[in-house]
């Protein structure tokens, strides 16, 4: 199963719940734990449809990360949704602030991506 | 100004009129006596003008009375009309001196005496010849007469000298008390401005001192403002990701139902229940941690001890954070029984405080937890594999707002490792860390295995 959305977030709490909403409204998803997973994961698996991103992660955070996907010509053009507790990053597709607006999220996911179910 | 100030500067302006009037008073004095050695010469010299006239008066009589030839009148016209303005002279110089002008009117009689005298010797020289003048002259009234004149010139000229004298002396006592003035006003002006320098930089270095504290008192509320402002900043933003966790478990539970297609799956509700009430529990903790700090900083936290054994607390500690680590991420290693007399909650709220730090700098890697004790103390310790702490930055850890690393990639109040420190301080026991950077972290703390002989709750502040 391709993956097609990817959760950054680095609150165990968050990532969770999150996640397994999206699986059941039948996305595929893979959650990672940081910025530097997340790179990894982009680099080595076969890309997302959509980035769901935390901003203030340890080691590499979510501006760092957005910056890394952006000098990637592979990964620039996947779109990225940020829920995040504090801050904004400016060239988002979308913005959410913890905590989430879940029925306005998806609506905005579902731009993005078509479940496979 | 200063009282101190205000009335040095009184002084100085005191001394330095009073200086100015009295050298002035002096140099007058001075001056006067100057001009008084003129006077004296201007007078003596009208006085001997006066006297050289009637000789030349009395010289050209003589030359007429021997040869009876006009031509030796010459000097006596000149100094007859001569001794007329010398005299006036003389009594205008000696107008202000009593003494001077009664013998100059002496002086006067006894000119117009001689002066007649000389007259009628002419007279007689024409009319009868040499022998009735020279009869007017062995008279010997001309001869007195001149030597009078001579007599009282010179009692004048000495009364004059006198004068000159004692103006002199009065001269030479105003010049040194001038000097004396002048010494003096310097002198005392001197010290006066000694006195305000010293009062001035007194008053300065007071100012200055004063000027420091009220700016290092604004930079400390400054401080404070500033950590009040980013402390409620950080709350607000701390506490949405718990509540963002719960909020999304409920949000999973309430659609499970409203799925009318699928059937509600009980361990899937279960386990939303469970993750959500863990995050219930970290909301609270943190929630404890904000009271804890106005608490601590009013110093009313009051232990209460109890007989217990450590090891359950720290099994409990960590069922509390469990949820926010990863499965099998957290070992206790050789659990077995401590027993002392501790708060219950307090130790949980330390050891839960560290196994938090842990998990959030532990980068999922794995925590161990070992917990020993000797006669004295029970010493825990937890080891996380993270991100480290450069040793510089040890100390500022366990400080209020504090943390090792940059806010926009930690969240956290700042106030774990400070809340967690006056706990133990106040159970008697210390807490230490050893980290490097990139290489993880151990915090040990040691209690002593009984704090009910411990003081209660200190005060930060």
């Amino acid at each position: 199963m391709n993956t097609q959305i990817l959760v950054v977030d680095d609150d165990p709490g968050s990532r969770s719940a999150l996640t397994s909403l999206l699986r059941d409204e039948g996305f595929a998803v893979v959650a990672v734990a940081g910025g530097r997973q997340a790179m990894e994961y982009l680099q080595s698996c076969e890309r997302p449809q959509l980035i769901v991103l935390d901003l203030m992660m340890p080691g590499m955070d979510g501006w760092d990360l957005r910056h890394a996907q952006k000098r990637d010509p592979e990964l620039a053009s996947i779109p990225v949704i940020t829920v995040s507790a504090a801050g904004k990053l400016l060239d988002a597709d979308a913005q959410f602030r913890k905590p989430l607006d879940f029925e306005k999220f998806l609506s905005v996911v579902r731009k993005y991506v078509r479940p496979l179910e | 100004m200063t009282p101190g100030l205000a009335l040095g500067f009184l002084a100085i302006i005191v001394v330095l009129v009073a200086g100015v009037l009295i050298t002035l008073a002096n140099l007058a004095t001075v001056y006067r006596a100057t001009t008084a050695v003129a006077h004296t010469s201007a007078v003596k010299a009208q006085l001997e003008a006066l006297l050289t006239s009637l000789i030349d008066a009395e010289t050209g009589e003589r030359g007429f009375l021997i040869t009876g030839d006009d031509g030796y009148l010459e000097p006596y016209t000149r100094g007859v009309a001569a001794t007329a303005i010398e005299t006036a002279r003389v009594r205008q110089l000696t107008i202000d001196n009593a003494e001077q002008r009664v013998d100059l009117e002496h002086v006067a009689v006894a000119t117009q005496i001689k002066l007649e005298e000389l007259a009628a010797a002419i007279q007689t020289r024409r009319e009868k010849g040499f022998e009735g003048a020279q009869a007017v002259v062995l008279t010997n009234v001309g001869k007195r007469t001149m030597d009078g004149i001579r007599a009282t010139v010179t009692r004048m000229e000495a009364r004059e000298d006198g004068l000159l004298a004692s103006r002199t002396a009065q001269a030479d006592r105003a010049y040194g008390a001038a000097r004396l003035t002048a010494f003096g006003v310097g002198a005392v002006g001197l010290l006066v401005v000694f006195a305000l320098f010293v009062v001035a930089r007194r008053v300065g270095t007071e100012r200055h001192r004063t000027e420091r504290e009220r700016l290092n008192l604004i930079a400390e509320l400054e401080a404070a403002v500033r950590a009040r402002d980013d402390f409620l900043s950080i709350a607000s933003h701390e506490l949405r990701n718990p509540v963002n966790a719960v909020h999304l478990q409920l949000v999973g539970i309430v659609r499970s139902y409203q799925r009318a297609t699928t059937e509600v799956r009980e361990d899937e509700l279960r386990h939303r229940i469970i993750q959500a009430s863990a995050q219930v529990s970290r909301l609270t903790r943190l929630l404890d941690n904000l009271l804890d700090v106005s608490r601590i900083s009013a110093g009313s936290i009051v232990l209460e001890p109890e007989e217990l054994d450590l090891a359950e607390v720290v099994s409990s500690a960590l069922d509390q954070v469990r949820g926010e680590s990863s499965d099998g991420q957290i070992r206790f290693a050789d659990r077995h029984p401590v027993i002392g007399r501790w708060d219950r909650l307090r130790v949980e709220q330390v050891v839960s405080n560290l196994l938090s730090n842990a998990i959030k700098y532990g980068e999922g890697r794995p925590i161990v937890i070992s917990l020993r004790h000797d006669d004295r103390f029970a010493r825990l310790a937890v080891t996380d594999h993270g991100i480290g702490i450069a040793p510089e930055q040890h100390e500022r850890l366990f400080a209020q707002f504090e943390r090792g690393v940059s806010r926009r990639q930690y969240g956290g109040f700042g106030l774990g490792l400070w809340i967690t420190r006056q706990l133990v301080d106040a159970m008697g026991g210390s807490i230490s860390v050893d980290s490097r950077t990139g290489e993880g972290a151990t915090f040990s703390i040691a209690l002593p295995l009984d704090t009910a002989q411990t003081p209660s709750m200190r005060t930060s502040a």
